[in-house]
């Protein structure tokens, strides 16, 4: 009897710690009715280091930096109806203010720096089944990786930013940037000319620098590329 | 016959006066109001909220009569009076509600019992404080 009591009591106190590690504070919704979940969508967001793109992940705490898109998906709670976290759950994802944020598809755009209310709504119906917060902060500054460069003739490098704001903290969402090469043009070239990376590909030898602007931050990195095959005259012989 | 009715009839005229005088809304709540993240605020008296932020509760009415107080179950809504700047719905399947501080500008919320006035509550709605 008193085994069968201890027995029981262990195994309370198990499922007391199971759900309690489970449980996951950042993603349930204020009215507790479903859970809101984070996807990643590229390298390029900070809240996804180390994950694969089309990874749920936790909601971050961390502020999600203005300029930035992000995708959020909701899932009800069984009592409320049914669906998975992604794909067409008959859920939508609607910001409060389209002044603070706005949408396109899934996508959302942080537009002003404050916190944001996604509301979670059944298509065709006007009731909310549940809502969180998000913040939004402007970029203070971007750090640029790896901040100098060196590449033979040819070959190629990624180059990518992150995001930090006035304090220096970090900032989640893919950061809308713009890549530019200010000068030695003929020295490199850009794969790319938005978003928070691109590759940097050696021409020919000499140095350029690339400037990198996000929102309000900018950044330079020097890039120097030598052992790259002699430039043709492509003059023609008579 | 016809007579002692007539004299029941207006003895009882300033009882059911009284009665239907004293019955009535007695008082409104806004119940469970859920902390904002930042410093937007709604209670029964007002509210100063920022654009995008938005806040539930439950709207909880009591009626008097001369047998007392009593909270109402059912009738109740609450309606905004300018959508543009503040948005009111249902939560699905819960007796609480959502509004939510969609633009600028100033908006009255209106709880109403079968359609009559029981709370007007004035809402300030002012986007966040930018930083430079």
């Amino acid at each position: 009897m008193r085994i069968g009591t201890m027995a029981v009591r262990a195994l309370l106190a198990t499922t007391a710690v199971l759900v309690w590690s489970c449980s996951s504070p950042t993603e349930t919704g204020v009215l507790g009715n479903g859970t809101f979940q984070y996807l990643c969508t590229g390298s390029g967001d900070q809240a996804c280091a180390g994950q694969t793109s089309g990874t749920d992940i936790d909601l971050p705490a961390t502020p999600v930096a203005v300029g930035a898109t992000f995708q959020v998906f909701y899932s009800p709670t069984s009592s409320n109806g049914v669906g998975t976290v992604e794909g067409d759950n008959g859920y939508g994802i609607v910001p409060a203010s389209t002044e603070i944020a706005e949408t396109s598809g899934n996508t959302i755009k942080a537009l002003k720096a404050g916190y944001v209310t996604l509301l979670a709504q059944r298509s065709g119906v006007a009731t909310v089944d549940d809502f969180v917060y998000v913040k939004f902060e402007p970029v203070g500054s971007i750090t640029v990786s790896p901040s100098s460069l060196s590449l033979l003739g040819g070959d190629s490098q990624p180059v990518s930013v992150v995001a930090a704001d006035a304090l220096g903290g970090p900032l989640d969402g893919q950061i809308d940037c713009q890549w530019q090469v200010a000068s030695g043009a003929s020295a490199v070239t850009l794969q790319s000319t938005s978003g928070p990376a691109t590759t940097v590909q050696g021409v020919t030898d000499g140095t350029a620098t690339l400037h990198v602007t996000c929102g309000t931050a900018s950044a330079d990195v020097q890039v120097t590329v030598s052992g790259a095959p002699a430039a043709m005259d492509g003059g023609t012989n008579g | 016959m016809a007579r002692t009715l007539s004299w029941q009839m207006l003895a009882a005229a300033p009882l059911v006066a009284v009665l239907a005088g004293c019955s009535g809304i007695d008082h409104t709540t806004l119940d469970s109001i859920n902390t904002m993240p930042d410093d937007s605020t709604l209670s029964e008296t007002g509210g100063a909220m920022h654009t995008g932020i938005a806040a539930a509760f439950q709207p909880r009415v009591w009626t008097h009569d001369v047998w007392g107080t009593h909270e109402q179950t059912s009738g109740i809504d609450v309606q905004s009076s300018d959508t543009s700047v503040l948005r009111v719905a249902h939560v699905t399947n819960d007796k609480r509600v959502v509004v939510w501080a969609a633009a600028q500008g100033n908006a009255t919320l209106t709880v109403t019992l079968n359609g009559e006035a029981a709370l007007r509550v004035p809402v300030v709605v002012q986007d966040p404080p930018q930083p430079h």
